[in-house]
């Protein structure tokens, strides 16, 4: 087998370079992201106000696995607002459906990242509620 | 025992030894339940013996051993990128597992191409191997079907036909592997130097024609004919036969393509147009109404019957899904949310649309790596098949057969995103074509 050229050897030198360079690039793209998806989350619960109110009309129970979701009515749109949280209280979806089409904000793949919590045994009892109605 | 009797004992292990991976893989996603078992942990199992058996090939044939650099370097920079991602990945795990899979295929077929100096046939081997596993995938699909047709084919629906799925899971799966083959068979029949040969590719070739229309997947005859149409082009044949060749092709996809539509759907069940308001709805079961997996597309948004009924050219289904996950690649639109984690990246919100990914390779990639993702895999494709190209104007068959299956693979891509799943049914004859293309201009 014959030796490389030196030329060689320094282009898989810059493509490690590279690889390493996209790290902290791929991880603040990463951060940005959480971020963006988790201010469309904190717009819709500001839409929303407080969780208990005459206006919250539908549920989601399990809909992935420990996630629960609570939809609230505007106007004659049942389904206007909606926030789906999990086990652990972190708030990971953001649902407004106000317009001609749905705005999704939703930290579902990184479930660790959402630092927006609510207090589930709260809101269990709101779900628990609403299964009873009908 | 002379070396040259070792060198030719450890090649002809390397056509049964792929034909092995690719056929684990096929069983790891077989519908029949025993098949499944095995093949599931069998695929690991194999790629481990293919690359531990390619390292002692390249070691043995060291003093030759020989790849092309550019094409080597645009690969690795390939699956660098795939293993560098785990650090900003959605499922680091994830990402690494697949990345270093990928790897292990990729040095496999590497280190195998790297003998190509000392055994020039090397190459159209390895293709023996796929071709050989997709014409049994394609029979062992057929004896099912006589055996257990209500297994062997899904039953129609008011939305789908009834549609021939073979051994496996999903009518798209087994088309995917049979794609890559059919213009490895064509060349095969093309270059016989026999008639009894030329026969004997020439039916095979139906047979897997004949699987992939049977089984409606419209992805899967694009991707075979584009296949055949790629040999056409760079055989070295004089302009009246390439296209007598040519008018050929085109007139047999037109007829696969109509062939796949005379199934027909079971008829619709009348529904008044104009879904009822939602606010009439009395369920506070939102999931019963307008379900979270269902909700881009659904009538609830639309007001009108969804659409979901298949045809010939009706992919408004698909197209919701490719848009919202486009959309959703933009959330991170450099270097995406990790290799291999599409199946946590992409959330299927898609009215009538049954799958787990983006059922788009391209898509898939950007997904998962971002822009520069897909730009460094078509990169390094476009050098795999500008090399094979070539190879093949000049007169080799190998190349011919490589580009032509590399063509059905990228075409492939168009409808199933299945470039970074290592145990999947293509994934080694993907990467395997676009290798012995690379390689080409080696010989």
């Amino acid at each position: 087998m014959r030796r490389p050229p030196t030329r060689w050897l320094l282009a898989f030198g810059a493509l490690a370079v590279a690889l390493l360079a996209l790290i902290p690039i791929g991880r603040w793209e990463a951060r940005r992201h959480v971020r963006h998806e988790l201010a469309g989350i904190q717009r819709v619960l500001r839409a929303i106000g407080p969780y208990d109110q005459p206006s919250l009309d539908a549920y989601r129970k399990n809909v992935i696995t420990g996630v629960d979701c609570l939809l609230y009515r505007r106007g004659a749109n049942r389904f206007a607002l909606e926030f789906c949280f999990d086990s652990a209280g972190r708030v990971l979806e953001g649902y407004d459906r106000r317009g001609a089409s749905p705005k999704i904000w939703s930290v579902r793949e990184t479930p660790e990242s959402s630092t927006i919590h609510v207090d589930r045994p709260r809101l269990e009892v709101l779900v628990a509620r609403l299964q009873a109605q009908r | 025992m002379t070396r040259a009797r070792i060198d030719e004992r450890l090649d002809a292990a390397v056509p049964a030894l792929i034909a092995a991976c690719v056929l684990a893989a096929a069983a790891g996603s077989s519908i029949q339940r025993d098949v499944l078992a095995l093949g599931r942990p069998g695929r690991w199992a194999l790629l481990v013996i293919l690359l531990a058996f390619a390292l002692v090939r390249a070691a043995a044939s060291l003093p030759v051993w020989r790849v092309p650099r550019a094409t080597t370097f645009a690969v690795l920079a390939f699956c660098g990128l795939a293993l560098a991602s785990a650090a900003w990945s959605v499922n680091p795990h994830g990402t690494l597992v697949r990345s270093l899979a990928l790897l292990a295929v990729v040095v496999a077929i590497v280190a195998l191409l790297g003998c190509l100096p000392a055994r020039p046939d090397l190459g159209d081997r390895m293709l023996t191997g796929v071709l050989a596993a997709a014409g049994i995938v394609a029979f062992a699909g057929f004896v099912y079907w006589l055996v257990s047709p209500s297994h062997a084919a899904i039953a129609a629906t008011t939305e789908y036909p009834s549609r021939y799925q073979g051994i496996e899971q999903n009518p798209n799966t087994a088309p995917l592997l049979l794609a890559i083959a059919v213009p490895i068979a064509f060349v095969r029949a093309l270059r016989a130097e026999t008639a009894l040969r030329r026969i004997g590719f020439g039916i095979v070739l139906v047979g897997l024609l004949a699987s992939i229309v049977a089984s409606g997947s419209r992805g899967g005859i694009v991707a075979a004919f584009a296949g055949l149409l790629a040999v056409t082009v760079f055989g070295p044949f004089s302009r009246l036969r390439k296209l007598a060749v040519g008018t050929a092709v085109v007139v047999a996809f037109a007829a696969s393509a109509w062939l796949s539509t005379i199934p027909k759907a079971l008829p619709a069940v009348p529904v008044a147009t104009g879904v009822p308001a939602v606010a009439a709805s009395p369920s506070a079961n939102a999931e019963l109404v307008l379900p979270l997996n269902q909700e881009i597309g659904n009538p609830w948004w639309t007001r009108t019957q969804g659409d979901s009924r298949r045809s010939l050219f009706n992919t408004n289904v698909r197209a919701r899904a490719w848009e919202g996950t486009y959309h959703r690649a933009l959330g991170r639109p450099l270097l995406g949310y990790g290799f291999g984690a599409e199946q946590w990246a992409f959330v299927n919100r898609y009215y009538a649309f049954d799958s787990q990914n983006p059922e788009n390779a391209y898509l898939g990639l950007f997904l998962q790596l971002g822009v520069v993702g897909p730009i460094v895999f078509l990169a390094t494709a476009a050098l795999c098949v500008v090399a094979g190209a070539r190879a093949s104007l000049r007169g080799s068959r190998t190349a011919l057969a490589a580009v032509g299956a590399t063509a059905a693979a990228l075409a492939a891509g168009l409808s199933q995103s299945y470039f970074h799943g290592p145990g999947g049914i293509a994934f080694v004859a993907l990467w395997m074509s676009l290798l012995v293309c690379g390689t080409a201009v080696a010989r």
